[in-house]
């Protein structure tokens, strides 16, 4: 992907507020636009991605904003949903289509357990409605089959809670120690409080521009999107909320979407110089590190334990925090990978600054099975 | 009665605690079973037929449910397996007879009927204890 250019992002901090997801939306919306020196009637398109709110919500947020008069579409793919409004953005301007579209992202979700997971009705009564269990099944799998321990778990949660002090749009910014997270209420075993992110609220937004329209508006293109790879469910994957796997044959969705999105982007994962990936729970991260190939399956553990994974090493994955200490607004988590990585490509994260960074990688994977890898660079 | 469909011959025959077997569908062509049943398998597309899957499984994962989850007519704590069956598909199940702490990977479960509200379900139950 070569002619799309990242122009403008924009946050409402993720946490739990008074105000309405409208208000919260229009936030994000507004400091994007303003973050590219653009007006709304400059768009295209605008893009919304929510999980939980009501019918036409893109547009019930964009009244607070004003009136564009183009095509506003609403997409939900669970906590991927974000990389959909992604997807289609960068290709409607790879293609030629369209030249500034506004993707949103915006939720204000229910505390506690996320419910309507896409579970059955029977599913939910038996008891198996629950999706902390498949986190805690692929947890317990990589204890299992790799020298990973709950240790490690632990320290995946401490080393996100470490990066978030300097994030001011997280909702923990206090540091805690392996024996808090190891000592915290017992979710599903080996999964503890800390070491599962918390559903929440907040906002986030980017402008898509082609490169001509940066040119001609002179916008700051310094930060292009390079390639995004979404994918859903195939024969072999499994997530929430299937009931069953095959026992021998099992893929990943991430492998997957980041196979691609390195493919299309001409760039692989040791060329990246941070990431900000999914990590719904702490064992979830270490996945992550083996699917985006930051390291060889067996080696998750060691690469956390290296240091290579935090700020100052080789490959800081999840700079901003991560959902661990952000928290995870379904629909606007993606929007906010994207954010932290065009603040860090762009040399502007302050104290959690990634430095030199030149290339970076998001990712999320969601209910329903689908996941999303997207490739960033600063030219 | 069985209203999920998930258990074969899940008719008005059934009562809670009697052994049951899973209803699965199998696909001849790709020799590849799924729970629950399917009309399409999701290798090949073509129609599969349905069949029941073996009395007992293996426990080759598990967890726990410590808090009541919301919908849930099961009381937690209960501890969760899942488990493989012999024809290579594996399934999530509540261990009814098991404390939480008690399920390990590579023990033998069978499968038998819960009742769950007003609907008759699956859940483990432990050999060990029957």
């Amino acid at each position: 992907m070569d002619d799309v250019v990242i122009a403008g992002v924009g946050i409402h901090p993720f946490g739990r507020f008074d105000t309405g997801y409208r208000e919260i939306g229009a936030v994000a919306a507004r400091g994007a636009l303003a973050d590219a020196g653009i007006c709304l009637g400059d768009l295209d398109m605008v893009l919304v991605a929510n999980v939980g709110a009501e019918m036409a919500k893109g547009q019930n947020v964009l009244e607070l904003v004003g009136r564009p008069g183009v095509p506003v579409f609403n997409v939900e793919a669970a906590c991927a949903s974000s990389a959909g409004t992604l997807t289609m953005a960068a290709e409607l301007i790879e293609a030629g289509v369209h030249d500034a579209i506004l993707c949103l992202g915006v939720e204000k979700a229910p505390k506690g357990f996320i419910a309507g997971a896409g579970f059955e009705g029977w599913q939910i009564e038996s008891g198996l409605g629950i999706t902390p269990l498949y986190f805690a099944l692929a947890a317990q799998e990589l204890i299992e089959t790799t020298d990973a321990t709950i240790e490690d778990l632990a320290d995946v949660s401490v080393k996100n809670h470490r990066h978030a002090v300097d994030n001011p749009d997280a909702m923990f910014r206090s540091e805690v120690t392996r024996e808090q997270v190891l000592e915290s209420r017992a979710v599903c075993p080996p999964l503890n409080l800390l070491m599962l992110c918390a559903p929440n609220e907040g906002a986030a937004a980017a402008v898509l521009v082609s490169r001509k329209f940066a040119r001609e508006r002179g916008l700051d293109a310094t930060v292009r999107l390079r390639s995004v790879a979404t994918v859903s469910r195939s024969a072999d994957d499994w997530f929430v909320p299937a009931v069953s796997r095959q026992s021998a044959r099992m893929t990943s969705l991430t492998a997957r979407a980041a196979t691609l999105a390195y493919e299309r982007a001409g760039i692989g994962p040791d060329e990246l110089d941070l990431v900000e990936c999914q990590d719904t729970d702490a064992g979830s991260e270490l996945w992550a590190y083996r699917d985006l190939g930051l390291c060889k399956p067996g080696e998750e553990a060691a690469l956390l334990r290296s240091g290579a994974t935090t700020i100052g090493g080789r490959i800081p994955v999840n700079p901003s925090g991560g959902l661990l200490s952000k928290g995870e607004p379904l629909g606007a988590s993606g929007l906010g990978q994207v954010h932290e990585i065009v603040q860090q490509l762009r040399g502007r994260c302050g104290s959690r600054q990634v430095e030199g960074a030149r290339v970076g990688a998001g990712h999320v994977l969601g209910a329903g099975h689908n996941a999303s890898v997207v490739v960033m660079s600063r030219d | 009665m069985n209203r999920s469909g998930t258990i074969h011959a899940g008719g008005d025959l059934l009562s809670p605690g009697s052994a049951v077997r899973l209803n699965a569908s199998f696909c001849r062509d790709c020799d590849r079973w799924e729970f629950p049943a399917r009309t399409y398998c999701p290798t090949c597309d073509q129609e599969p037929t349905t069949g029941p899957l073996s009395p007992t499984a293996e426990v080759i994962g598990h967890s726990a449910v410590l808090h009541q989850p919301p919908g849930s007519l099961i009381d937690a704590p209960y501890p969760v397996a899942l488990a493989s069956f012999p024809e290579g598909v594996a399934v999530l199940g509540v261990v009814e007879d098991a404390e939480v702490g008690e399920v390990a990977i590579g023990d033998q479960v069978e499968t038998v009927a819960r009742l769950v509200g007003d609907s008759i379900e699956y859940a483990f139950r432990s050999r060990r204890s029957s």
